[in-house]
């Protein structure tokens, strides 16, 4: 092992690109930083720990291998939260497509995780249960505003859409969060 | 429990908030990566943990929750002795590693599990030459976490703080809370590996962990200081305890109005930190401040103002970019009493570098005597990744947290903050040694104890 004199100075730049063991190491750093965020952010979402993480997970290997083709590695972040939101995307499309089928209502893919409903309130379950009721878009932007706190240029940015489209999503997502509650209400 | 005044935004915010709060921190699963970038795709199914992971049925969820109950229930036994448990492979150092090792404490307590709030569900009492876990530990009953630890330094003897957490309704909104907090002390025996725990006589109030803000076992074993924020005597301000472990003394030092005694986080980092002659460093922390002072416990108690000293001060505008800014939760008195031992930073800007060190400074003038393990960084230094956790008495020899020097992994993010992946090593002026297994985690919660 090295002495400590012989740590100025070196490797502190990004990976390099080409080396799978640098890419490795990037893409786990990043992960040990921030897969809690993003788990919670799935399960805000899905409302499912175990699927959550499978999101992530996901997410974080298909960031490895495309770590070659990233022009910016700085925007690897971007990329991995851009990921998880569209696994959650399939994700709840898949469980309807099984509800179709006759497997179990979307609602009850709440009832997925037990443990986690049993860690909510029944108000806060209701209110999620509702979130997961709405458009995919709606459903994106509430999220991304309420949760996330971005604001609207950056919620822009994460889902590629305008600002303005932004905004009207976001307004007309919470009413329809509204009324989803007050109809679960009665 | 949502109150019925509440616009959806407020709904949103709340539910999506408590949604998040059941993911802990420090609970996400090993990254398993694919073989190489251009490797196959994986299924999610074969990614958990290496092995097929299947949903349970809804309907079977609550009959698996009551199973794992059931099996909770039957091996919750108080202390659990596991010789070489199977599956843990301790880690053999590098030979020219063991003669560093040796100067360590043979022995720490790594805090595991998860409980309801990030807190361990037990502690494993592990060989500091090979990370080998000789012995568990869980909390007695009623207690089901172990929150802090504090270890004497000697690799014998450490207390832990036990407590059970319920969830109440506070203002309309589910919460966890503790209802009941114990100190024990832990000592290990060497030669049978068998961990001795022992219940303190010292009263803790049901909510311990709003205002218990961080404590510490002496060198000798035999002294418990706590800090708690605010007083508990003058409801405002800082105080300090000292318990003696043997006779059941107590003195009480307060400062009515004086900064916290704590680092953001009750629990988070050591606050306060021992020398052999009793005297008591202590941490106190603002948004934009810190300070460490220096209290003689041999007195009789009184005022922590008048009878502590002001050694170094971190205060003032544009505080970050002065040379040497404390960067590490912990801060260490040297079982001399001569050194304190911390982490800092210096920054420029222009380019953006941060030139990382483990800085000495001496008790009597607050001057810098030493500096260790220096290096560069590009970009801003991150939290929870440079700290230290144990010091000789001399200061010669360090525990830290810290970058493996020689590997390329460190990243800046495009906010201009660096990431590398921390290990625990010993670090002295001549070298730096992985400490094999050695659990890895940026929650300063969650650090060994030597």
């Amino acid at each position: 092992m090295g002495t400590r004199a012989s740590r100025t100075g070196s490797g502190a730049g990004p990976p390099d690109d080409e080396a799978p063991a640098d890419a490795a190491r990037a893409v786990t750093v990043l992960y040990e930083t921030h897969a809690v965020g993003l788990i919670r952010l799935a399960v805000v979402m899905l409302g499912d720990r175990a699927a959550a993480e499978d999101v992530v997970q996901e997410a974080f290997c298909g960031l490895y291998r495309r770590w070659g083709q990233l022009a910016d590695p700085g925007k690897a972040l971007s990329y991995v939260r851009a990921a998880t939101l569209n696994g959650c995307r399939s994700d709840l499309r898949q469980r309807i497509r099984a509800q179709r089928r006759g497997g179990p209502a979307p609602d009850a893919a709440d009832a997925a995780s037990a443990e986690q409903a049993a860690l909510l309130g029944e108000e806060h379950q209701q209110v999620l249960s509702a979130l997961r009721r709405l458009p995919d878009r709606q459903r994106e932007a509430l999220v991304l505003r309420f949760y996330l706190d971005q604001t609207e240029p950056e919620i822009a940015a994460s889902m590629g859409i305008s600002p303005g489209t932004v905004k009207s999503t976001t307004s007309r997502g919470l009413a329809a969060l509204g009324r989803l509650i007050q109809e679960a209400g009665q | 429990m949502i109150s019925p005044g509440m616009s959806t935004e407020e709904r949103l915010r709340a539910a999506t908030r408590a949604a998040a709060d059941t993911v802990p921190p420090g609970s996400a699963p090993p990254l398993r990566l694919p073989a190489g970038p251009e490797g196959r795709r994986f299924s999610r199914a074969r990614f958990q943990g290496g092995r097929l992971r299947r949903r349970r049925p809804a309907a079977l969820t609550p009959l698996a929750a009551a199973a794992a109950v059931i099996v909770v229930l039957a091996v919750a036994v108080a202390v659990a002795v596991a010789h070489g448990q199977p599956g843990h492979r301790a880690a053999a150092p590098p030979r020219h590693h063991e003669s560093l090792l040796a100067q360590l404490p043979p022995y720490y307590v790594a805090q595991a599990g998860d409980g309801p709030l990030g807190d361990a569900t037990h502690v494993q009492v592990r060989a500091t030459p090979t990370g080998k876990v000789l012995a568990t530990v869980r909390p007695p009953r009623p207690y089901t976490v172990f929150s802090q630890v504090s270890a004497a330094g000697d690799g014998h003897e450490f207390v832990l703080l036990a407590s059970r957490w319920e969830k109440r309704l506070r203002s309309g909104y589910e919460d966890w809370f503790t209802t009941a907090n114990k100190f024990f002390l832990l000592r290990f025996d060497p030669h049978t590996h068998v961990p001795l725990l022992t219940a303190l006589p010292i009263p803790l109030p049901p909510n311990v962990l709003g205002t218990e803000t961080g404590f510490a076992l002496s060198p000798s074993g035999l002294k418990l200081a706590v800090a708690w924020y605010p007083s508990r005597r003058s409801r405002t301000g800082a105080e300090i305890q000292v318990f003696n472990l043997v006779t059941g003394a107590v003195k009480t030092w307060t400062w009515p109005g004086g900064r916290p005694i704590v680092i953001r986080i009750p629990g988070a980092g050591q606050v306060l930190s021992w020398a052999e002659d009793g005297t008591l460093a202590f941490q106190q922390r603002t948004e934009s401040s810190a300070q460490v002072r220096l209290l003689d416990t041999n007195g009789p108690g009184g005022s922590l103002q008048a009878d502590s000293r002001l050694v170094l001060d971190w205060t003032g505008t544009d505080l970050q970019y002065r040379p040497n800014n404390l960067i590490s939760f912990n801060v260490l008195l040297t079982p001399s009493g001569s050194r304190i031992v911390c982490a800092t930073a210096t920054i420029t800007k222009d380019p953006l570098t941060s030139v990382m060190s483990f800085t000495e400074y001496s008790t009597r003038t607050g001057r810098v005597v030493r500096q260790l393990g220096t290096w560069t960084l590009h970009g801003l230094w991150p939290e929870g990744n440079q700290d230290v956790l144990w010091t000789n008495a001399s200061g010669s020899t360090l525990i830290v947290v810290d970058r493996q020097p020689g590997l390329r992994h460190v990243t800046v993010s495009g906010g201009d903050t660096a990431f590398w992946h921390p290990v625990i090593s010993v670090l002295t002026p001549e070298k730096f040694a992985p400490i094999p297994g050695a659990p890895s985690t940026r929650s300063p919660q969650r650090w060994p104890a030597w």
